[in-house]
């Protein structure tokens, strides 16, 4: 890892992606859908003079831009923010990537602010056809943007021919990508439709004209949420070996694996019975609650896409703490610290007699030398590898997936094995990277955070006295502490 | 720890395009985003404060521009991303520690961003429903909070930028909010004088944007106004802006004043005195062109050009100055080049095709403004 570690006490800091990015895809979803939805339906209006139509979609175009162009627009932002912030070195390796990608995809950014602020702005100044042409240029540009970045998100969970051929293309048309696209699309129509019953529930006085939005719409849902479903599971097919067993195995992936499908088709029957039965149900709280399973759905949604990554941020290239695959081997080696650029640096200050400069001006640390350190300065550096090896996905004492909890009551031999194969501990952790001496130190440090067993459990042998049979309990942290 | 230690190394992948490419669209970028960017720092509280002037034209220039924040905003702020994306492809051996120095502020221009746009929609449609004289207090209060939030904004991105640059006072902020080599994100440039002289330069200059856009809204935007109020901009313009000019200058005197003697002789050394005293005199043109076309109406449009230029001229030379502070630590055209020709011609294509299709959205809406003139409404 080439930047400082960003450390977020308890959440971890790629906890805050998880959360931005899933704020983020509740608005951008319905930033697709909400501008098709308006293009068909004022094209409909128009064709049909339905003026009382066209006077409510006037309205709900302006909850649209307020939602879609500011927070939508900002936290799309966000993301990006915070992805180069929480996760610096796979950010880079995207960017690097497919920096035209994105470019491109700002271009389409561009057109959809333009013609979305045009199709509303002007309502009632341009003449229909070129007002729906507007709406029309604003969803397919907007769609268009949901393409591009999915192909890119695609890669991360299976970058296809691309680590032969460092090709873009290989890379943007990876084997996730068709499905994602699907799935999203889908989920574009879903929530649209979704959020026009939430807004015209509060804004729609008459009963009658509700009753007419809602059919309109259930069509499009239902159709969406079919295609979640045959994306979510072509997505499923798709996914890599480790993918799909992490999904089989995490017990938390699999509930939430079946919360969503759940949703969606909690969803696709109550839309059938809903509005498209049995029109007029529609009040708030029915909107409120639909929206609310939708959002759910879509957020349980991503938070999957997410969680099935480990131990990779991109399949088989960047490991989950920051690691290039291809740089394990080196880094096992000449050393984790020796090829981390700020705990590197943060050594050399600290033991200047350790580390010295090779010919080619390279930083060589004493890696023997590390063991002979005090225990208070052998300590220290554990937490610098913990911080740098395993903090990306564990917090220490508290918080996500905390380390100290997980410990709890472990024996030195266990930490030591765990810290030395956490691959095999869980397939789902990236393998150790340093070198043996590291792993002593990373374990002494481990060591001091670990609880005791909670007292007064008893394992046969009375209260306090857990395992004490066991080999190698305690006498190697004795000296630790 | 040595600075020097800090520097991430140079990434294999390459860069997608040669060099001069990237940095083009870098300034280029940079230029767009500097125009409306200006608008809402240094014009929302100008705004603001001329809604408090007794001068009824005034008061119409305030509620204009107010009405035409939230398109600068989206505007702006999309601008911004071409300069971005670019700088992290070129900057990354920087860009990210910097950032990362000061997390939790950098993270927090999201937020920040959010509620002043948010702001500024209350009240430029508090303006539209209820007009400015009958504003509720809330109303009222959310145009100055997203004023005050545009300038926290600024010091935010200067700090990032001014760090970005300065990798020496790296270890210093590390140590200030780090923990065990990591870093908490915490870190500030706020004790750093260059932050503040930096940030008075800025504002100056983000002034006289403002300015010139003063008078750009009377020669051009303005049809429908009175006659008044178009004189009226004639005559605010140049006066606003000799006054920014005298803060641009004063910031920069000071800003230049704390450069290392080796930066300032750099800037002024014999090849690249000219483009530097170019863009120091940049905001000459403008002003020179409001003072003398104060009975000309077209004056505002010729002066929103000059000062476009004053911008790219400032955006190039920000680019020379950042290189070679940087020079020491890194040399940013070292990359290995590994062209995509393919994606770069698409983006080219789609960017000139997207050209297009604005070109063609904007004469749609051209037409539709001509229309609604003739037929009065
Ligand atoms: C890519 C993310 C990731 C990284 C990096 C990571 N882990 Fe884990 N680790 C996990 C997950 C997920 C679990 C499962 C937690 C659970 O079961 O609740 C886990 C579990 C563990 C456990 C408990 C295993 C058990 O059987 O209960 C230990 C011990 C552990 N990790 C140690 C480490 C150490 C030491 C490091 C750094 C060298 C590390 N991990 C790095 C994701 C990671
Ligand atoms: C979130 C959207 C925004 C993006 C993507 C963005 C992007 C950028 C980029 C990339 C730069 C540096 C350009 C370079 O050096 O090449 C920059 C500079 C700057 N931006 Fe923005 N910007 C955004 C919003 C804002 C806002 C809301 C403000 C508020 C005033 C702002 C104020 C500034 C300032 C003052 C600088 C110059 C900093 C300096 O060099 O000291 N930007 N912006």
């Amino acid at each position: 890892m080439s930047y400082p570690w960003w450390h977020v006490p308890f959440l971890t800091a790629p906890m805050l992606i998880a959360l931005i990015a899933t704020v983020h895809v509740l608005v951008s979803h319905y930033a697709v859908g909400g501008g098709l939805f308006l293009a068909v339906e004022t094209s409909h209006a128009y064709r049909h003079k339905d003026e009382r139509y066209l006077a409510y979609l006037k309205q709900h175009a302006w909850f649209f831009v307020l939602l879609t162009v500011v927070f939508g627009a900002i936290t799309g932002v966000g993301i990006w923010w915070i992805i180069g912030l929480a996760s610096p070195l796979a950010t880079h390796f995207l960017i690097q990537t497919f920096v035209f990608g994105w470019a491109t995809e700002w271009v389409f950014f561009v057109i959809e602010l333009t013609a979305g602020f045009a199709f509303y702005y002007f309502w009632g100044r341009l003449d229909p056809k070129t007002h729906v042409a507007m709406g029309w240029i604003y969803a397919i540009a907007a769609w268009i943007s949901l393409v591009l970045i999915t192909g890119i998100t695609a890669f991360m969970l299976d970058p296809g021919r691309w680590p032969e051929t460092h090709n873009f293309w290989d890379g943007f048309f990876n084997p996730q990508f068709l499905p994602q696209v699907l799935a999203r699309t889908g989920g574009a129509f879903l929530l649209a439709s979704l959020y026009v019953y939430f807004h015209a529930s509060f804004r729609c006085r008459d009963r009658e004209h509700l009753r007419y939005i809602e059919r309109r719409s259930s069509r499009p849902a239902m159709l969406g949420s079919i295609l979640v479903a045959v994306g979510g599971l072509w997505w499923f097919l798709m996914l890599p070996e480790s993918s799909k067993a992490a999904l089989q195995g995490a017990a938390v992936i699999n509930v939430l694996m079946v919360i969503m499908f759940t949703l969606t088709i909690v969803v696709f029957a109550l839309l059938y019975l809903g509005p498209y039965r049995n029109p007029g149900w529609l009040s708030p709280g029915f909107a409120i609650m639909f929206l609310g399973f939708g959002l759910a759905a879509t957020a349980t949604g991503e938070y999957i896409r997410e969680a099935v990554r480990k131990p990779y941020i991109v399949y088989n290239l960047v490991l989950g703490n920051q690691v290039l695959v291809e740089d394990v081997p080196r880094l096992r080696s000449e050393g984790f610290i020796e090829g981390t650029t700020w705990p590197s640096a943060w050594l050399a200050a600290r033991h200047p007699q350790l580390t010295q400069r090779d010919s080619e001006g390279r930083l060589r640390i004493d890696e023997q030398a590390l063991l002979g350190l005090p225990a208070e300065e052998r300590v220290d550096i554990g937490e610098v590898l913990f911080m740098y090896h395993c903090n990306d996905c564990h917090a220490a004492e508290n918080g996500v997936n905390a380390m100290a909890h997980l410990l709890t009551g472990w024996n030195r031999e266990m930490v030591a094995t765990s810290v030395r194969h956490p691959e095999q501990l869980k397939y789902f952790m990236p393998p150790w990277s340093g070198t043996e001496a590291e792993a002593e130190l990373l374990t002494d440090y481990l060591m001091q955070l670990r609880p005791e067993l909670p007292p007064g459990m008893d394992f046969g042998e009375g209260p306090g006295q857990p395992l004490s049979m066991l080999p190698g309990n305690d006498n190697a942290s004795e000296e630790v502490r | 720890m040595d600075p020097n230690g800090l520097i991430a190394p140079v990434n294999e992948l390459g860069y997608p395009a040669p060099f001069w490419f990237l940095i083009f669209f870098r300034v280029l970028g940079f230029t767009l985003h500097l125009l409306p960017m200006n608008l809402w720092y240094a014009g929302t509280i100008t705004a603001m404060l001329l809604g408090l002037s007794r001068v009824p034209e005034a008061r119409r220039f305030s509620a204009r521009l107010m009405s035409q924040m939230p398109f600068i905003i989206a505007f702006g702020v999309n601008l911004g991303i071409v300069p971005l994306l670019f700088l992290q492809v070129m900057g990354y051996r920087v860009f990210y520690s910097a950032t990362i120095l000061m997390a939790w502020q950098w993270l927090s221009v999201i937020a920040l961003l959010c509620l002043a746009y948010y702001g500024v929609y209350i009240y430029a449609v508090g303006l539209r429903t209820v007009g400015m004289d009958a504003l509720a207090r809330w109303q009222r209060a959310s145009g100055w909070l997203s004023a005050l939030l545009f300038i926290v904004i600024a010091v935010i991105f200067h700090s990032a930028m001014l760090t970005m640059a300065e990798p020496g006072s790296w270890p210093a902020l590390a140590e200030q909010s780090g923990r065990a080599a990591a870093v908490y994100g915490t870190a500030h440039a706020l004790g750093n004088t260059a932050l503040w002289t930096r940030m008075l330069f800025f504002l100056g200059l983000a002034m006289t944007t403002t300015a010139a856009y003063v008078a750009f809204d009377g020669a051009v935007l303005a049809g429908r106004e009175s006659s008044e109020y178009r004189s009226w901009t004639r005559g605010f313009a140049p006066k606003f802006y000799t006054f920014a000019v005298l803060v641009y200058a004063g910031g920069g005197l000071l800003y230049a004043a704390g450069w290392e003697p080796g930066l300032r002789e750099y800037m002024s050394s014999g090849s690249l005195l000219p483009l530097n005293l170019l863009t120091v005199l940049g905001p000459g043109l403008p002003l020179l062109i409001l003072w003398l076309g104060r009975n000309v109406p077209a004056a505002g449009l010729w002066a929103l050009i000059a000062q476009f230029l004053a911008l790219g001229l400032q955006a190039v030379s920000r680019q020379l100055m950042q290189n070679q502070q940087l020079a020491p630590y890194l040399d940013i055209a070292a990359d290995p080049l590994k062209m995509q020709i393919g994606p770069l011609a698409m983006f080219l294509v789609s960017f000139v095709a997207g050209l297009g299709v604005l070109g063609w959205i904007i004469a749609r809406l051209v037409e539709a403004n001509r229309k609604g003139v003739v037929s009065g409404e």
